[in-house]
């Protein structure tokens, strides 16, 4: 509710010069600007908070004998996992709900919602959240107390973003840090649905699910639990490098802002090599961030198998004078033909991309005019003390009615 | 029949059981008798398939266990001193396991009433006493259907008259055509319970037998206990 509120705040004040000039409208969009950074504090609930519901379904059961009484049952272990999972889905769908009742009250004081985007959003928490339940599982498991596994599932949790902080500048890091639990909720947050990013988080969710029942019964040796793990590991590692050909992905944002025109999209298209940029900027550099958001980004949607080589990011900036004279330059090659230029801006690369590639350029752009949803939302002190006190009081009422059962 | 056959398990150096062999006939009460840390709980688990072994098989009617589901077919295990399922109430989780056992509420309802826990319905298991606990545990044990079913110091917790009032059960339980192995260590409830008896000593098989086959093989009198028995095999 904080979030809500906070974000409300801070968008009704960038809606203020807005609502008088409609021109600055356009850069306001509610998705980024309210429902994202609302859910952001679902996310440090789902990483923070999550893992010990999840490992104290599990643990508790093992801690008091129920795990070996319900493994002698006719219940076929996969049932019972499913199960475990199941109940954790309905846990995980009651610490959503304050999410969605966030956006509840958003439409209610007159916010623009887009449908697809923010069921995207909800579709990555939803997977976030599967993600989370088996690695805590998968720890409450081949962990002998609650206590171990919380540190093994926050380990991993909070390990993600020590691997995001690291990554920036150093390009293996980065590449790792592709595969931490962050980056896969990334695309959702972004309005996009990578089709690599949702079958490597089913791959994944599924491998640390079958680890989960190799594990949990006391009766199999080391050695049969190694090999089976053995064997699950490397399906997983098979399906997940599968899962990185998809590389298409589908933008579901209502502004398209990863997405070239369609007309241009189109075109593109039809440049069949395959293309390789080599760029001279610094990853901190703002031109690399506006030349990557701009355009590399959006080519390689259309282009996957683009290749980008960043010359500055590859090397070691510890001994850089400054004065190398290639700095900022862009250089694009398809087959033989090679062409340089030190715009990042997609009005001069583009034409520039049709000449190299012998392609016509499209007669017409249909350029997309996002409108822009300014809102500007007084909440008295009266809304603040109800959201406030409306969650807390439902979470003490929710636990005092079961806890008396 | 069912036959264990050279089984061992090591806890690091520790050898908590070593080698054994014996049989244990069908429908009959098995005691698996011996002081604390004999290894009796460890032979039951292993039994049941809970915890890897070192070494040896085991059969069920001559067909070896190996598999999990295979275990899950033959033995039902129940620990000792634990609390499942914690949070719930007794009512709750019998009427779980009646449904997973396929058990009518006629005999769940029988079981409950033998065992004294009608009082207890409502209440959660972290709550229950030591002696209604166990209880409970034995009415989960009851309502599972393998045919060997295994109990964990069944009498711990139980007073004399409740003692009694179980007895009669574990005889309807065989007579039903279970085989039940019970891990004791006080000898004269396992006198009163059993018919066959399994005796451990430091991981080692001291005998097994009925209590005449026992007296035979320890060269001890027709009137000697289980106590002089075990002092003099070991």
């Amino acid at each position: 509710m904080y979030s809500l509120i906070q974000a409300i705040s801070l968008y009704g004040e960038a809606s203020g010069p807005a609502v008088v000039t409609p021109q600055m409208a356009s850069g306001l969009n509610p998705f980024d600007g309210v429902i994202v950074p609302t859910y952001g504090s679902i996310y440090l609930a789902l990483t923070l908070l999550f893992p010990f519901v999840a490992i104290r379904s599990l643990s508790s059961d093992k801690d008091s004998g129920a795990l070996t009484l319900m493994l002698q049952t006719p219940l076929r272990p996969i049932a019972l996992l499913a199960s475990k999972v199941t109940l954790l889905l309905l846990a995980l769908f009651l610490a959503e709900l304050p999410g969605l009742f966030a956006l509840l009250l958003w439409r209610l004081f007159g916010g623009h919602l887009y449908a697809p985007e923010t069921l995207c959003l909800l579709l990555g928490h939803f997977l976030y959240g599967l993600l989370i339940i088996a690695i805590s599982l998968f720890a409450a498991t081949i962990s002998e107390s609650a206590s171990t596994a919380a540190l093994l599932a926050l380990a991993c949790t909070l390990g993600s973003w020590v691997l995001d902080f690291a990554a920036g500048g150093n390009s293996w890091l980065t590449r790792i840090s592709g595969l931490s639990l962050t980056a896969a909720l990334k695309p959702f947050e972004q309005g996009l649905i990578a089709w690599n990013v949702v079958p490597g988080i089913v791959v994944a969710v599924i491998s640390l699910l079958a680890l989960t029942l190799i594990w949990w019964h006391p009766g199999r040796s080391l050695s049969f639990k190694l090999s089976r793990s053995a064997t699950v590991f490397v399906a997983g590692i098979v399906c997940f490098s599968l899962s990185h050909f998809l590389a298409r992905s589908v933008d579901l944002t209502e502004d398209q802002r990863h997405s070239f025109p369609p007309e241009v999209s189109a075109r593109l298209g039809l440049i069949r090599e395959p293309l390789r940029v080599t760029v001279h900027l610094a990853p901190e550099d703002p031109r690399q961030m506006d030349f990557d958001r701009a355009v590399l980004k959006k080519l390689l949607r259309v282009l996957p198998r683009t290749e980008i080589v960043n010359q500055e990011a590859s090397q070691s900036t510890l001994f850089k004078t400054g004065e190398d004279a290639n700095y900022g330059l862009v250089v694009y090659e398809i087959g033989a033909r090679r062409a340089e230029s030190r715009s990042t801006s997609p009005e001069e690369v583009l034409p520039l991309l049709f000449t190299l590639a012998a392609v016509d350029p499209p007669a017409s752009e249909n350029v997309m005019n996002y409108p822009g949803y300014p809102l500007v939302v007084k909440l008295g002190s009266h809304w603040g003390a109800f959201l406030y006190a409306l969650w807390p009081a439902c979470s003490f009422a929710g636990w005092f009615f079961f806890s008396r059962r | 029949m069912l036959s264990v056959k050279n089984l061992s398990k090591h806890f690091g150096q520790l050898r908590a059981l070593q080698d054994l062999s014996f049989e244990i006939s069908e429908r009959s009460i098995a005691g698996i008798i011996g002081p604390n840390g004999a290894g009796k709980t460890t032979l039951l688990l292993s039994m049941a398939g809970l915890l890897p072994t070192n070494g040896g098989t085991i059969y069920w009617n001559n067909e070896q266990t190996s598999t999990n589901a295979q275990f899950r077919r033959v033995f039902f295990y129940v620990e000792d001193a634990v609390r499942p399922h914690a949070l719930l109430s007794v009512e709750a989780v019998l009427s779980f396991y009646r449904c997973v056992f396929r058990r009518t509420q006629n005999y769940r309802d029988g079981l409950i009433d033998r065992l004294g826990l009608q009082s207890f319905l409502s209440a959660r298991i972290s709550e229950l006493s030591k002696g209604a606990a166990k209880r409970f545990l034995i009415a989960i044990g009851l309502m599972s259907k393998q045919p060997v079913l295994m109990l964990d110091e069944p009498f711990d917790g139980l007073d004399l008259k409740q003692t009694m009032e179980f007895l009669p059960m574990l005889g309807e339980t065989s007579a039903e055509g279970r085989t039940l192995v019970l891990s004791i260590h006080q000898l004269r409830d396992a006198e009163r319970a059993c018919d066959r008896f399994v005796l451990l000593n430091d991981g080692r098989l001291a005998g097994s037998g009925t209590l005449a086959e026992l007296q035979t093989i320890a060269g001890c009198s027709q009137s000697s206990g289980l106590e002089q028995i075990f002092l003099a095999l070991t």
